[in-house]
Formats: C-alpha cells, structure tokens, sequence
C-alpha cells in the first residue's frame, strides 16, 4: 500500500531542518574580567543573571565588592556590569534572537566572586547551565534563585552572619542540589520545582527555627536532615510516595522522635504530584 | 608666642625623607576603583575608574590603538605590540586597585618592539603612568627656596608628616599662589599668637589652627586648620587657607585672603580640563554628523526616492514570486500524492465554508494548548516519554501540513473559479490540469499581496497599506476555513458531505454513459475510482473538459 502522507511529512520535515541554524556556526569568544572595590556600601541589591554555560559563585576576597570573570560569544550576548548606588546587576544579556546553539565542548562560562562584607539582597536566575555556587560567607538578607532546565550544585559552605527573612528557590526542569540549608540562617525558604530531581540538604549550623515549603511537580524530592534537628514534615500529595525514615505520625504530620527536645526545629511542608519523597538522615 | 623658631639650612635630610611620602618624590598611585579586562580575537581592552577622574580605556581592536576612543597608533594582530599588550593584560588580569596599579606603571614596553610600534607602545604607557600616578605635591616647590622648620623633634615632625600626607597636596597647593623665602613649619598643632606678640616670619600650618591677637609679619599658609582673626590681630602680607576656615573677628589682613578646597584642585586640574576638552570636541563632532547626516538624507530624499521605491518595490515583487513559487512546488506534491484527499477538502470547503471557518478558528486557538497538554500527559505517563520525542517536533509538522492542504484546497476552488469566469487569455485553465487550476488559484489568493508590492513604486503608501491589509484578511480567512475543513474531514479521509459526492460522481457517470449503479462511488470513501486508479473526476472534467493529463 502507498504511504504518500509520510513522503510529504518526510519533505516538509527537511525543509523545516533545512532552517534551522546551524549548531555552533559563527561563534566569536570574548573574555571578559571585571572587578570593583568596596566603596562604603552598606546594603546592595545583587540581581545576576546568566542564560546558558558554566556559572560559578564564590565568595570575593576583602576589600572586592565584585570580580567576574565572563566568557561569551559576543555576536549574541554582551556582558552587564551595572553598579548604581545601592544596585549591582551582572551577567550577560542577548542581542539578538536567534540564539547559536554551543557546542558541548565549547560553551560560555561565568565566574562570579561576591564579597562578604556587604549585606545583600541576592537576585540569582539562570537558565540552561551548570551552576556551582558557593554562597557560603555572604550577607544575605533575602535569597531569590531561579532556575530553568539546568544542574545545579548549592552549598552554603559557611553560616550567614546576619538573619535572612527569605530564600526562594525556584527550579523548573533541573537536577538541583542545595547543601548546608541551616547556614542559610533563613526564617522561611520556599522551593518551587517543576520536574527534576531536587535534594535539599538541611545540614549546617542552625541559628533559629525556620519554615520551610516544597512545591513539586513531577520528580524525586530527597530531604537530607541532620540528626539533632527538630524536623516536621507536612505532606499534602498525589500519587507520590514517601520514604519517612526517622519519623513519626502523628495526625496529619510526621515528627521526628526528638523534635520536642530539639533546640531547633524545621517544618516542612510538602505539595507534591507523580513521584517520590525520601527522607534522608545524615550524622 | 609658643613657636620655637630656627633656621636650619642643613634640613637637607628633609627632603630625601619627604621624597619617601606617598605623593612627593616617589608616585603615589591612584586608587582603582573599577577594572574590566576584555579580550577576543580582535581586540584586547583595559577600563579603569578612579574615584577623582575619568575613566581610562586603552584598546587594541581593530587594528587601531585608542587611548579614550583617541586614535594613537595601529597594530597588526599577532605582532609584537598586540602579544606585549595582551602578555600585560594576562598578567594583570587577576589584580585589583593597588597591585593593579603597580603593575601597569611598572610595565615599561619591551626594547625589541620596532620603531613605530614603540612609540605607540610609549603613549600607552605614559597614559598609564598618568592616569594611574598622583600629581606630586612637592614638585612645584621653586629651588632656592630657604626653609625654616620649627622642629621640637624632628622625628615627630616627620611622623606627623607620614601620617598627614594628605595634607600634602593642600600645602603644595597653597604654595602654588603663596611662597614665601622664609616660613615656620607646624604640623598637627595648633598656634596662639597672643597680644604683643610680633612673629616676623611667614607661618605655615598644617593640619592645626592659629587664634592670631598679635603680629605676623608675612604670610601666612593652613591646610586643614582653621584661622581665627582675633580683634587686634594683624596679617601684614596674604593669608592662604585651603581646605580649612576663617572666622574674622575683627583681625585683619593686609594682603589678600584666598581660600580653596581640594576638590576645586581636583576640580580643576589638567586632566579633567583635557577631558572636557576632549567631551566637549566629541559632542561637537557628533552633533556635526548628526546635522551632516540628516542634511545628506533630506537632499537624497528627493532625488533617490523614486529609485529606492522601485528597488523596494522590486524586493517585494520577488519576495511574493519566491513565496507563489514555494507554494505552487509545495502544492503540485500534495496534488501529486494525495489529489483524492484535496479534493475531499476542497469539495467541504465550497459546501459548508462557514462550518469550516469556524472549526478552523477553534482549532487554531486549541493548538499551543493541545499541544502543551500533550506533552505535559506523556510526560507523566512513564511509557509516554519515548512518544514524546516525537510529539514535540511532529505535532507542529502536521498542523502545518494541514493548514498548507487547507490552504490549497481553497487554492483549487479559486482557481476553478477564476476559470469559470472565462476570461481572456486565461481559457488555457480550463483546459488544464489540476495543479495549473491550483496554480491559478494561488496566484488570485496571492494578488492583493504582489499588486501592493507594485503599487510601492508609485510611493502611495495608504493604498499599499489597505491591499496589504486585503492580501493579510484574504490569507488569514483562507486559511482558517482551509484547516477547518481539514480537521472536519480528518485530513481528507472521510467524506461529511458523501452524497454530495455521489451526486458529482453520478454526474460525471452519466456523462459518460454509465447508469448511476455502475458508479464507483458505491464503493465507500476513498473507493472512487471512475477512470483513473486513485483519481476522481475533476471539476473541469464533471463540466466536459479534458480529463487530467
């Protein structure tokens, strides 16, 4: 029998491929190396955004308000360093619309060292990159981190010296790590994923009590607590398992066995559909 | 009167150790306040800000040297200056503020550069050295001049001067308007010169304040300090204050009163007023080209007009024919491969045209949503993923190719309209083929569309704008009641108006003599086959023309 439908689809599906850019065809690589002295700042809104390659976060050292260390094709981004008053905004921005795919091995990087001393608000969002952060060390007063179809790695290797009133994480399809949550010093931290696999890791050194929210959609959810933290897990789920090692029901939340005697507690409340929840206890 | 006063003229050992003051003999750099190191195949830029001037660029693109957009040499990429100046930039590229600053005013350019790319490599490196060097305070000092320093310690002189050697470009200030041949020295302290009390030499106070009831027979130099006039107190030559105050109650001076700040020193020193030089010739240059510019476009506007219209006119002309083009070759493939299905199409198309619009702009509108809630439910469904893959790309494809057989469809019925109407020089229609009916049919769609690209040669811009509005309503109505149809015949596959088609059928059979029972058409959808394996009669043949070649 003649299939003559699939030979049109087959021909009109060359001409489609037939305009699609071509992959990596007419990049131009510029480095870029920024970098800005303390000036007496007292508080600063940090907005970064960057929107695909390699993304790394560090801690600055003293007297740097800045230094970021950027690699792009300039026929398609152009770097953003603007510093006003109490305003900081660093990444890169697109030029133009049709975007040139990288290749694998030869994508954009950004190397971003944020000081220490100066209290911040911190604005991240990132699209299709690997992302490294180290947050550890920093002011911040409020954590905002949004994130599209990437692999990220968070660690907040050192306490937040001052009380941050939020996080908010926000992941659409990503594999997203978050380690040492309890250095954040955060009153509340909200994490709103779309569809991946997102471990949060509660470990470090808690300062106070702290709420936190887990909006999942489809995916695996690991909750890492450390032993010694007061932990409630509130669930609120459909068609998602949980793994509640460690913990007790009682009513609608789970406990666990020492939350009445520990010197700090984490309720976390869970709305999840299609996947799973496993509780991980680390020593 | 508290000063101890002395003349020293060996207080040669003062200068070497004022020489060792950031600021005096040896350069005191700028603080850096921002970097940015930018490096690519064509270019290799370093910006600097300062917190007292302007910034400072110094760039190698291009094949041109610019220090602050000045053009001060060339450059090839690769030769010797380019890899100096990137090996600079690579070396530097990690340093911030002080040990960047000593790094670029040691850097000194290499001796093997030839000629003419060492001179320019020279400009660079005195614009650094300038830019990054503090003016030296001490430099302005007139040689010969005699010094008188009241020095209880000389250590403690020294110390304090260490300490305040800010106050040093006050005092270098100071004395570019009042020198004075002999002068008392104080540093950190303040002095009282109480009534009766005549100090016959010229004072000079830094960093302190003077209460003055008596004399002071000369002039008299603070920084930082201030100056009180007290009622009987007298400055018989000029008083000299920079960065400090006078309170006059009811002292006097005989000679004149200046004061001054540092930031007005700044303020005004050379550099800026260069580069307000240099702003202000840019804007004028901009400004120049701008008026140039506009003046170049309004006396080419009349002259170029009519030519530029015809050369937009013809740009448009043939964006239109590549467009018919694609479209009759995308068009004779559907007739080629599926003629029976285009004909199901057309044939709904002239019977139910507004039932058709409307199931083409609701589906229209469920598109992205249909589309979306498919991905999102193989997504969840574990087993679906795999068809994902293929519901990504392939859904978009197929409402393409429907709304492409839709379009065509409507293509065909124009055309056969148009070959109805006999008009002169178009009877070759009538006796042709589907795709030349089709062919004709694009081109009536496409009309409005080619005649506003005409019409662009006359510069009417209001008509060219409603036939592009006539062209955009005509292809947008097509299209919705040409995928309407699709969708309500599934593609072609099924026949909603059957007896319709059998009444067509029925026609064509009989004009060839065949009784209504021998049709084919009995034979169910997809089954009519009255001449032709896989070929319907068509219009032109249902009125007696030729059959399809």
């Amino acid at each position: 029998m003649r299939r003559p439908w699939s030979s049109l689809i087959a021909v009109l599906a060359l001409i489609l491929l037939a305009g699609l850019p071509t992959t990596g065809a007419g990049q131009s690589w510029r480095t870029v190396t920024m970098s800005r002295q303390l000036s007496g700042e007292s508080d600063m809104q940090v907005r970064v955004r960057y929107g695909a390659g390699r993304l790394s976060i560090q801690p600055a050292e003293a007297g740097s308000l800045y230094r970021m260390h950027l690699r792009y094709d300039e026929e398609t981004f152009e770097p953003v360093a603007r510093y006003e008053e109490d305003r900081l905004e660093l990444g890169v921005e697109s030029i133009r619309n049709n975007i040139n795919w990288p290749r694998k091995r030869d994508s954009g990087e950004m190397e971003l060292f944020l000081a220490r001393n100066v209290p911040m608000d911190l604005d991240l969002e990132f699209g299709a990159v690997r992302a490294v952060l180290d947050l550890g060390g920093l002011q911040m007063t409020n954590l905002e981190v949004s994130t599209g179809a990437s692999e990220s790695r968070i660690e907040i290797s050192e306490p937040n010296p001052i009380r941050m009133e939020n996080a908010t994480f926000e992941v659409g399809a990503a594999d997203f790590h978050v380690r040492d949550l309890g250095n954040l010093n955060a009153e509340t931290i909200t994490v709103d994923a779309g569809v991946g696999n997102v471990v949060l890791s509660f470990t470090g050194e808690w300062e106070g009590d702290a709420d936190v929210s887990v909006d999942m959609g489809l995916g695996a959810l690991e909750l890492r607590f450390p032993e010694g933290l007061g932990v409630r897990v509130e669930k609120n789920t459909f068609l998602t398992s949980l793994d509640s090692e460690g913990l007790v029901k009682r009513g609608d939340s789970y406990y666990s066995v020492d939350w009445e005697e520990a010197r700090h507690r984490v309720t976390v409340k869970v709305d999840a559909a299609f996947g799973s929840i496993d509780v991980v206890w680390v020593r | 009167m508290h000063v101890l006063g002395f003349k020293t003229p060996n207080l040669l050992w003062a200068f070497p150790l004022l020489a060792l003051l950031p600021g005096a003999g040896e350069a005191q750099l700028r603080s850096v306040v921002s970097n940015e190191i930018a490096v690519s195949g064509t270019e290799a830029t370093l910006s600097l800000d300062f917190e007292d001037q302007p910034t400072l660029t110094i760039a190698l693109s291009g094949g041109q040297v610019l220090v602050d957009d000045e053009l001060v040499g060339s450059y090839t990429r690769g030769d010797a200056l380019d890899l100096a100046w990137r090996s600079l930039l690579g070396d530097v590229i990690s340093l911030d503020d002080g040990p960047l600053a000593e790094a670029l005013t040691s850097w000194s350019p290499p001796e093997d550069l030839p000629g003419s790319a060492l001179d320019v490599a020279e400009a660079v490196d005195v614009a650094l050295e300038e830019a990054l060097t503090l003016p030296e305070a001490a430099e302005d000092l007139e040689p010969g001049v005699e010094i008188s320093l009241s020095l209880t310690d000389e250590s403690a002189i020294l110390e304090a001067l260490l300490k305040r050697s800010g106050a040093l470009r006050g005092l270098a200030e100071a004395f570019e308007s009042t020198t004075p041949d002999q002068f008392i020295l104080r540093v950190g302290e303040s002095i009282r010169v109480e009534v009766g009390e005549v100090l016959d030499q010229s004072l000079v106070l830094v960093d302190g304040d003077l209460e003055l009831r008596g004399t002071i027979d000369g002039d008299v130099v603070v920084t930082h300090g201030t100056v009180r006039l007290r009622e009987g107190g007298l400055i018989t030559g000029d008083l000299r204050v920079v960065d400090g105050e006078v309170e006059s109650l009811g002292g006097e001076v005989s000679g004149a009163l200046l004061t001054s700040s540092l930031e007005d020193a700044v303020a005004l020193d050379t550099r800026d007023l260069r580069q307000l030089r240099k702003e202000m010739e840019k804007e004028i240059r901009r400004d120049l080209r701008a008026s140039l510019e506009s003046e170049r476009k309004s006396s080419s506007h009349s002259f170029w007009n009519p030519f530029r219209n015809v050369g937009r006119a013809i740009g448009g002309l043939l964006e239109n024919l590549v467009t018919l083009l694609i479209l009759a070759v995308l068009s004779m493939v559907i007739v080629h491969f599926g003629r029976e299905r285009l004909e199901v199409v057309a044939t709904t198309v002239r019977r139910a045209p507004a039932q058709s619009a409307m199931v083409g702009l609701a589906g229209g509108f469920l598109l992205i949503p249909v589309w979306v809630l498919g991905i999102v439910a193989l997504a969840v469904s574990i087993i679906g993923i795999p068809v994902l893959l293929a519901w990504v790309p392939l859904f978009p494809i197929a409402v393409g190719v429907a709304a492409l057989l839709g379009y065509v469809a409507i293509a065909r019925n124009v055309g056969e309209w148009v070959a109805d109407q006999e008009y002169r020089g178009l009877e070759w229609i009538r006796g042709s083929n589907t795709f030349y009916v089709v062919l004709t049919g694009l081109g009536a769609l496409m009309l409005p569309a080619i005649v506003a690209s005409l019409v662009r040669i006359l510069g009417v811009g209001l008509l060219q704008g409603l036939l592009g509005f006539i062209g955009s309503s005509i292809t947008f109505i097509a299209l919705a009641i040409g995928f309407g149809a699709v969708l309500l015949t599934r593609g072609g596959r099924i026949r909603p108006y059957a007896a319709y088609y059998e009444y067509e059928e029925e026609l064509w059979a009989e004009d060839q003599g065949a009784s209504p029972e021998d049709s084919p058409a009995e034979e169910g959808p997809g089954g009519a086959e009255p001449k032709e394996e896989g070929k319907p009669p068509t219009e032109s043949e249902d009125k007696g023309g030729e059959p399809d070649a």
